[in-house]
């Protein structure tokens, strides 16, 4: 059971141990199966991370703080066969502690306010210019936003997230993202977006 | 609403493979101590450290109060945060708690407690006081170390305050005042009518109007402070000592299934496998309907198999763990297991009955090929 198995860089082989599979080896505390874990997810979380933030040098950290928070949990994961999703759940709830972190910390003045974010830097080449207007839109106004709020409306218009799924990651009523995504939304008018992303 | 789904593509990130080498070892070196080799030490300090919210009040009353008074802080399912002021106070929210920041002034310091418990360490300062509201009942503390937990549902909710260290005046809405001395603690409902608090199962000196005849609280078994940031940091052994010479016992007897599961897995990092194997039995035994009973049942056969020469032990541990086991492909883990178990034990012609049911159940199971070598010449 200890012996290292293939590994492949990218997620989700086509064939190979089943996420349930690696999560019971990873409980038995085998490091292969954690190692599977991470290679298999590391691009999702990553790229989740770095959506929620808008790039810059906390996503690694606050990636690896994922990983890191659901590995030491695998004992509370009841079905390990539903890996994926909860980790996607604990990826959101880490950033957003990062991101209320951050905020209240600047309101003490402990941290420099957050810089804007770069948003040519951040987004891909060959992007249609109605994605890319939006999407600009979006992340100039993002550190405007309270960290829960910022958090919702990224799942919610970027991610392309349904309410249900939101509120079950963040932890909150339906009632609650819905409120949360129209702060969002005013925001969002406030600086001349569309504010096409609220409803259910 | 747009195809947002595509949108994300967009601002699509993965890391490069240098990145994914650097994070996968900085992750190894933090991951749960049962996976290769148990690892402690300063990474797992960082990570604590990285994990806390620290927050230093002595700027934020001398220049902006204001930033945090009325401020929420929450914790979610298994985290702590500490909140530590400028005098060295500290403030240790348990996991799934909420509380308000609702005065934070020179002359008073309160804090609403909204949900879940906390555990301050408080210290003394001419002139302020030091609050913690819960419901309709105000912990008033100087100079002490004192817990507060909100426990049950609804108008059946309990408010319970136990003192480590120095005195605490706990007032609620139409009660007299009383005062709990280190090692007393009380239990009283959070509702503001005229009930008299439930009798505590600890020492109390002060129970004078305590006479509602209600069920006696169970002796609570709670993991102090000292033991969980002494997990947090890899000190296994100072949290094993934290337990002190009957703590074990009293844990299997009475912790909650959250606590029980950390004694006995501190217990088996330390070395400790007799103890360990009692406390996942007591877990597994105690908790059947836990999510952890069925991993206790698997550890306590690992355990009886690979450390306690109890092979026949194991068999009916991993015989527990395939009914407790809250999916099928723990099953599949448990039953594989059970086969090496009693082939160990020497009981050969079980071990093909129990191999062969594996193989009927799970023909391409993970360890089908391994289970297929049992018990050879049956």
């Amino acid at each position: 059971m200890s012996a290292p198995v293939p590994l492949r860089a990218n997620p989700v082989p086509a064939v190979g141990p089943s996420d349930a599979a690696l999560v019971v080896a990873a409980r038995a505390g085998e490091e292969w199966a954690f190692e599977a874990l991470y290679r298999r997810y590391a691009d999702m979380v990553h790229g989740l991370v770095f959506r929620l933030i808008g790039g810059g040098s906390d996503v690694d950290d606050v990636a690896q703080d994922s990983f890191v928070q659901a590995f030491r949990s695998l004992d509370r994961l009841e079905d390990p066969g539903v890996f994926r999703a909860w980790l996607w759940g604990i990826t959101v709830r880490t950033t957003g502690k990062l991101l209320r972190r951050h905020r209240l910390f600047a309101r003490l003045g402990l941290r420099r306010r957050e810089a804007p974010v770069d948003f040519d830097a951040i987004v891909g080449p060959g992007c249609p210019p109605d994605v890319y207007a939006e999407l600009r839109a979006i992340y100039a106004t993002l550190r405007e936003m309270p960290a829960d709020v910022r958090v919702a409306l990224v799942l919610r218009r970027v991610e392309g997230h349904g309410l249900d799924a939101i509120a079950k990651a963040m932890g909150v009523s339906l009632a609650t993202v819905k409120r949360r995504l129209s702060q969002g939304d005013a925001l969002l008018g406030a600086h001349g977006a569309g504010d096409e992303a609220g409803g259910p | 609403m747009k195809t947002t789904k595509r949108m994300a593509r967009w601002i699509a990130s993965a890391p490069t493979e240098a990145q994914r080498e650097r994070s996968w070892a900085k992750i190894r070196e933090r991951l749960p101590r049962g996976a290769a080799g148990r690892r402690g030490g300063p990474a797992w300090m960082l990570a604590l450290a990285a994990a806390v919210l620290v927050v230093v009040v002595p700027l934020a009353w001398r220049m902006r109060a204001a930033g945090i008074q009325g401020a929420t802080l929450e914790t979610g399912a298994n985290e702590q945060e500490t909140l530590t002021l400028g005098d060295g106070t500290r403030v240790v929210l348990d996991e799934s708690t909420r509380v308000r920041l609702a005065t934070i002034s020179p002359a008073q310091v309160r804090i609403e407690l909204e949900r879940g418990g906390l555990e301050a360490d408080v210290i003394h300062v001419d002139g302020r006081s030091f609050v913690v509201t819960i419901g309709a009942v105000d912990v008033a503390v100087i100079g002490t170390r004192f817990e507060v937990q909100a426990e049950g549902e609804g108008a059946a909710r309990l408010v319970h305050v136990s003192v480590t260290r120095g005195r605490v005046e706990v007032r609620r809405n139409g009660d007299a005042s009383r005062f709990l001395a280190p090692g007393e603690s009380w239990t009283g409902p959070l509702a503001p009518p005229s009930l008299a608090p439930l009798p505590s199962a600890a020492p109390r000196t002060d129970d004078a109007g305590a006479a509602r005849p209600a069920a006696p609280v169970a002796p609570r078994f709670r993991l102090s402070r000292e033991f969980r940031a002494a997990v947090a940091s890899g000190r296994y052994a100072d949290a094993y000592a934290e337990l002190g010479p009957d703590g074990l016992a009293r844990a299997a007897k009475w912790a909650a299934p959250t606590d029980l599961f950390e004694v006995a897995q501190v217990a088996r990092w330390t070395g400790h496998t007799r103890e360990a194997a009692s406390a996942f039995e007591a877990l597994a035994a105690r908790y059947p309907d836990d999510g952890r009973a069925g991993v206790s049942a698997l550890e306590l056969g690992r355990l009886r198999m690979n450390d306690l020469a109890d092979p026949a032990g194991a068999v009916s541990a991993f015989h527990q763990a395939m009914l407790l086991a809250p999916n099928d492909a723990f099953r599949e883990d448990a039953s594989a297991r059970r086969v090496q178990a009693l082939e160990t034990s020497g009981d050969l012609a079980a071990c093909a009955t129990a191999r062969d049911e594996y193989l009927a159940a799970y023909p391409n199971g993970t360890h089908a090929v391994t289970v297929a070598r049992r018990c050879p010449g049956l």
